[in-house]
């Protein structure tokens, strides 16, 4: 939370504001991508749009550090020979849950900026809506087949460990 | 786990190591360890047959069963009064 807040204050000064805004046109599955004359977005509005940017970004940063080093920590397993490990499959499973938890920072993220978008563009003739990104629902299906794994990752753990100590 | 192997017994009777046992009977001297420490999860008949045939004896002097005590409810009442 303090970080968001640091990110608030400090980013926009620190870091380079947007200068042009494009948009991704979706038609029918056709995207197409259109860029916003400099006009259309406010001096003023540019740095309401930087925080909200940097802000979601250090919201979502978390979940990808989180996702690298329990793929660093299996790949460790993996590389030492013992990949059937009951850590390995908690780790997974936190893999999974972490890839759900993103596509949900994710879906949050597109809506909040969308509105903040919509807010900031001044164009005549010009009308912009924000619709759900349900998009970011394949990437939270993705997770729930990454915690389908993860549980039959445990239940070879359990097969190898039988066959470990039948003699 | 009821089931008690007990083969050091057998194996002290029948004055043999556990690493003559093991070449004999054709297992990995960890294998053998695993059953004797009774940390074996399962015995193959094929194994159980070989030991008993090295050993000269029956799977009943190998393995005892010997039933947990069963584990009594706690009589919440009492602990209520006292």
């Amino acid at each position: 939370m303090l970080l968001v807040l640091l990110v608030l204050i400090f980013a926009p000064g620190r870091l380079p504001l947007p200068t042009r805004v494009s948009v991704y046109l979706d038609f029918y599955g056709a995207r197409l991508l259109g860029h916003m004359p400099e006009g259309a977005v406010e001096a003023s509005a540019r740095v309401t749009l930087a925080r909200a940017v940097y802000s979601l970004a250090v919201v979502e940063a978390p979940a990808i550090i989180i996702a690298v080093y329990q793929l660093k920590k299996i790949l460790e397993n993996v590389a030492r020979k013992t990949p059937l490990v009951i850590e390995n499959a908690v780790r997974i499973r936190i893999l999974g849950l972490t890839v759900i938890g993103s596509a949900c920072l994710r879906f949050g993220r597109a809506m909040i900026l969308s509105q903040v978008v919509v807010d900031v563009v001044r164009l005549k003739e010009l009308s912009l809506t924000v619709q759900p990104a349900f998009n970011e629902m394949n990437t939270a299906f993705y997770g729930f087949l990454i915690l389908i794994l993860a549980e039959i990752f445990r239940y070879g753990i359990r097969l190898q460990e039988e066959a470990d100590l039948t003699v | 786990m009821p089931i008690i192997v007990r083969l050091n017994r057998v194996m002290v009777e029948q004055k043999i190591t556990l690493t003559e046992l093991a070449e004999r009977v054709g297992i990995t001297l960890a294998n053998l360890s695993i059953l004797k420490t009774g940390k074996a999860r399962a015995v193959r008949f094929s194994t159980l047959e070989a030991i008993c045939r090295e050993l000269k004896c029956q799977p009943g002097d190998i393995l005892e069963y010997v039933p947990e005590p069963v584990k009594q409810p706690r009589d919440l009442t009492d602990s209520k009064d006292s």
